[in-house]
């Protein structure tokens, strides 16, 4: 007792699909840079469209069609406000805002595009990010940062989800 | 020489740090062959009679053999199945078995299997008030064996232990070589309702009409493999690595209530008692029909059968040759169609069964399908060699069994179908219908390596995609596809030679990984003549035998001549990634005048002897753009000038090539994977020239490498793999001059 539904969870997320051709590799890929000139952190994220529909569909119960011509219209604002909720950046210890500019649709993934301002010189960034961690036990957001041509990246988990790089 | 120095530079610098971090070390110690082209007999396994070193099946090679005898009955009503089987098992290996091993897969689903408890947990925050029932108050649901008996051909009860998801048979007396035994096993299992508790089989219910679509197979004891390299492949059945089994032949009767519409592994022996002569007609036309599917069940007929539930039944019989295993779907609500494929040498049907609600999606696609699958797979190893390949909807589902196989994707309620289901579904049939190729004929090992069937199955897939349509939106495949995975954490990643049990990202682990890689070699490395050539061998080699990876790996150089250890050496036995850059550009210009520091420069000529000059000398920076004044050209260096009115004819003279600039471009490789160097030179005016160095530029210095460009027109621009077909993680440093800012940012903000 006690087990099954856990076990059905896991059989479900990992076990099960794991043989099987819709196996599923539950990554989400978000690049930072650095841009002096403009004194902004550019953004962009990768996820899986199917999985951030199925995480937009349970929070706001409602179909987007995302990346399809059927899409709805305002689904930009929908992502906005999950991603607005799910993205914390700290810059030099300071929060500073996500500012989403819009998205784009390559296969299966959705790059969305954002922007943070930065007025002085990076020593540490810290995010939060706990993209479809509610989805997935084993969901895996890695962020790389390139900051004044240093190159270091953070793995965030469901037991770990926030990080801090120091330049 | 500047190569020299740079070389020298560079292991000097890295002295230095380690110099920084620990005591003073007056002498670097010794080594070993640490260099990545090394051979590979420190991983691979002897050779031998039964596995030859070329990769082929050697002298020795044996199999096993097992046959069933299978009657089963489907209690649609209580979902169990209750069945009986014979199995003749054929010792064929140079040993006496003292037991034999059969395994009982559905065990994992038994009250007392030990899968959940090797699974982490942790507390949910908040539980539905159905998860948390499920979770902490609910009895679990039993789906494992009941085994009534085990018997030998006299009737008599024969030992048997069972171990979770294996059962030994203790034998009176041992299995001679040669000899073969049989025995009978009656049994029973509750059938999982895959949607509610998971599986790669078992039931789906529809609400609305009260019906069920079954997916039925790991339904009767079935023999494990024994062979030269495992022993018995008794590994427990956990959940994630999947099946080992052995060839046989199988005569199974399938009985079930009247209405229902049935399919499975081998050829139907008694269509007219189980088909309307109507639908009798519609198969025979299918039969001839090469160009569409053609309904043998309509959906109006499956429609007016599934609101019967007849109390009859109906026995479905069947028989097949040479398969490693048999799986049947069975259900009321199955509209079924069929159409003829033409192969090079045969003709095989290609069929789908599904309910109403995967139409008209189903209907249109599924048979094509499998059609082209038969067809692209067929052309790149063998002819499909069974009669048929069957796709059956199931929600949730991509799982295969020899000749059939479940496939998730229909429309959503409303009837639409979204570009990620319509391609996720021709994505899954094409994957499962190809794993008939593999593992199904060349039978490899699953539960030991889950990449040799995946892996070599999803690159076959990516090629088929493309055939089905010119710029098919292939998750996996093209190289650029697998670099967030290989750019991930360390520790969440295994070498893709690693047990099916311990991976942490199967997808991309066991399936985009390895068919990245066998794509990469036949686009980069081999060449598609070479590499369709080695892989069509090692298809045929081993085709209704069990090879392993080394099988796999020594046959692919065997055929084709390439050295491929530091390949396999990287991308399949460590988690080294790609990462090529370019460390340094200089440009050179020539002059007559000698430079100060080449005073009494010699150059050796010969074996033996030394030049003193004069030279034609190659400076670097402003001093020599100072020294050669103007564009070069050959008749303003007097030497070269007359050396070349000497040598050549005035007709030979203006063959000749006229190099204007001179680069000498340093790589660097910061990722441990080596690569062959695909380079781009863009000059000034847009044109652009490739250069590709051979991987074996990296042989005998695994960090640096550097290239002399001489070009008529001044470069301004060079890019490593511009094509992203390297899986190259970090492109950022594959471009000279180096470019600033996030370009894909810079392009997407002037688009808006």
């Amino acid at each position: 007792m006690g087990k099954i539904f856990r076990y059905l969870m896991l059989v479900c997320c990992v076990t099960l699909l794991s043989s099987m051709a819709l196996h599923k590799f539950y990554v989400a890929v978000f690049q930072m840079e650095y841009v002096p000139e403009k004194k902004v952190v550019q953004m962009t994220s990768r996820i899986f469209i199917d999985d951030l529909e199925n995480a937009l569909e349970k929070k706001y119960k409602r179909k987007f069609y995302l990346g399809t011509p059927t899409e709805i219209e305002n689904t930009g604002e929908y992502l906005k406000l999950y991603l607005g909720e799910k993205i914390k950046v700290k810059i030099n210890g300071r929060e500073s805002a996500v500012t989403y500019l819009g998205k784009e649709t390559e296969d299966d993934v959705l790059i969305c595009y954002y922007t943070l301002r930065a007025e002085n010189k990076i020593k540490t960034i810290e995010v939060t990010n706990t993209t479809l961690f509610e989805m997935f036990a084993d969901q895996q957001n890695i962020i790389h940062t390139k900051i004044n041509s240093n190159k270091k990246s953070l793995l965030l988990t469901n037991d770990n989800p926030k990080g801090v790089v120091k330049f | 020489m500047k190569r020299r120095i740079a070389y020298a530079f560079a292991l000097l610098s890295s002295v230095l740090a380690v110099a920084q971090e620990t005591p003073v070390q007056e002498r670097e110690p010794g080594h070993g062959d640490n260099n990545k082209f090394s051979q590979m007999y420190d991983l691979m396994a002897t050779p031998n009679m039964f596995r030859t070193a070329s990769g082929a099946p050697g002298p020795a090679y044996y199999q096993q053999q097992a046959d069933y005898k299978i009657d089963v009955e489907l209690d649609d009503k209580n979902t169990r199945l209750y069945g009986t089987e014979t199995i003749t098992y054929h010792n064929n290996s140079p040993e006496p078995l003292e037991y034999l091993w059969v395994q009982l897969d559905q065990n994992k689903r038994s009250k007392k299997s030990l899968s959940p408890l090797v699974e982490n947990q942790r507390m949910d925050p908040a539980y539905r008030p159905s998860a948390f029932s499920q979770n902490f108050i609910e009895e679990g649901f039993d789906g494992g064996f009941n085994i009534d008996y085990v018997q030998d051909v006299n009737g008599e009860p024969m030992k048997y232990t069972i171990n979770q998801t294996m059962m030994r048979i203790d034998l009176p007396e041992a299995l001679k070589p040669k000899e073969k035994i049989s025995f009978s096993i009656k049994w029973w299992y509750n059938i999982n309702n895959y949607r509610v508790i998971g599986g790669r089989s078992g039931y789906e219910h529809f609400e609305e009409d009260n019906n069920n679509l079954y997916i039925i197979a790991q339904f009767y004891p079935r023999m494990a493999v024994y062979n030269d390299v495992e022993g018995w492949q008794n590994m427990q059945f956990w959940g994630a690595g999947e099946f080992a089994l052995p060839f046989g032949d199988f005569e199974v009767n399938i009985t079930v209530p009247a209405d229902h519409i049935l399919d499975g592994t081998g050829e139907l022996q008694n269509r007219p008692e189980v088909l309307t002569p109507e639908q009798l007609k519609r198969y025979e036309l299918a039969t001839k029909t090469f160009d569409k599917p053609i309904v043998i069940v309509t959906q109006e007929e499956a429609e007016r059968a599934e609101k019967n539930f007849s109390d009859k039944k109906k026995t479905w019989k069947f028989k097949a040759q040479d398969v490693r295993d048999f799986a049947f779907s069975t259900s009321r609500k199955f509209i079924y169609d069929g159409m003829a494929v033409k192969l090079a040498g045969k003709t095989v049907m290609a069929h789908s069964l599904y309910p109403k609600e995967a139409n008209p999606m189903w209907g249109e696609t599924s048979t094509r399908v499998v059609a082209q699958t038969l067809k692209t797979y067929s052309k790149y190893t063998f002819d499909y060699p069974y009669p048929k390949a069957i796709s059956v909807s199931a929600e949730d589902q991509g799982m295969e069994y020899p000749m059939i196989c479940w496939n998730y994707g229909r429309p959503d309620e409303n009837g639409f179908v979204s570009e990620r289901i319509k391609y996720g579904n021709i994505s899954v049939i094409i994957h499962e219908v190809g794993h008939n190729f593999f593992p199904m004929i060349v039978n490899s090992d699953e539960r030991q390596w889950t990449w040799m069937d995946e892996g070599l199955n999803t690159f076959l897939q990516y090629l088929t995609e493309q055939e089905w349509m010119e710029g098919y939106p292939s998750g996996r495949g093209p190289a650029a596809k697998i670099v967030p995975y290989m750019s991930g954490e360390q520790k969440f990643l295994e070498p893709v030679m690693t047990n099916s049990e311990s991976i942490h990202q199967f997808g991309a682990n066991a399936y985009a990984k390895p068919a990245t890689g066998l794509n990469i070699l036949r686009e980069v490395i081999m060449g598609r003549e070479l590499f369709d050539h080695a892989f069509k061998t090692y298809a045929n080699r081993w085709k209704f035998k069990h090879p392993t990876p080394e099988d796999f790996f020594r046959t692919m150089e065997d055929a084709s001549a390439v050295d491929l250890d530091w390949f396999w050496r990287g991308w399949f036995y460590t988690t080294d990634y790609v990462d090529i850059g370019i460390l340094q550009v200089k440009e050179y210009y020539v002059t007559e005048q000698q430079p100060e520091e080449l005073k009494g420069h010699t150059v050796k000529r010969g074996r033996f002897n030394q030049d003193s000059g004069p030279f034609v000398y190659m400076v670097t920076g402003e001093a020599g753009k100072a020294a050669q004044k103007n564009t070069f050209d050959p008749a303003g260096v007097k030497l070269l000038n007359d050396y070349l009115q000497d040598s050549f004819t005035a007709e030979e003279r203006a063959k000749l090539k006229s190099p204007k600039y001179f680069y000498e471009v340093t790589f660097n490789k910061p990722g441990g994977m080596l690569m062959p160097i695909i380079v781009e030179l863009t000059f000034e005016d847009n044109t652009t020239e490739m250069h590709t160095f051979p991987v074996q530029i990296w042989r005998k210095n695994n960090q640096t490498a550097s290239r002399v460009f001489a070009t008529a027109k001044p470069v301004k621009k060079i890019t490593i793999d511009p094509k992203l077909q390297t899986a190259d993680i970090d492109v950022s440093n594959n471009v000279w001059p180096p470019q600033k800012g996030n370009s894909k940012f810079e392009q997407f903000e002037k688009g808006r």
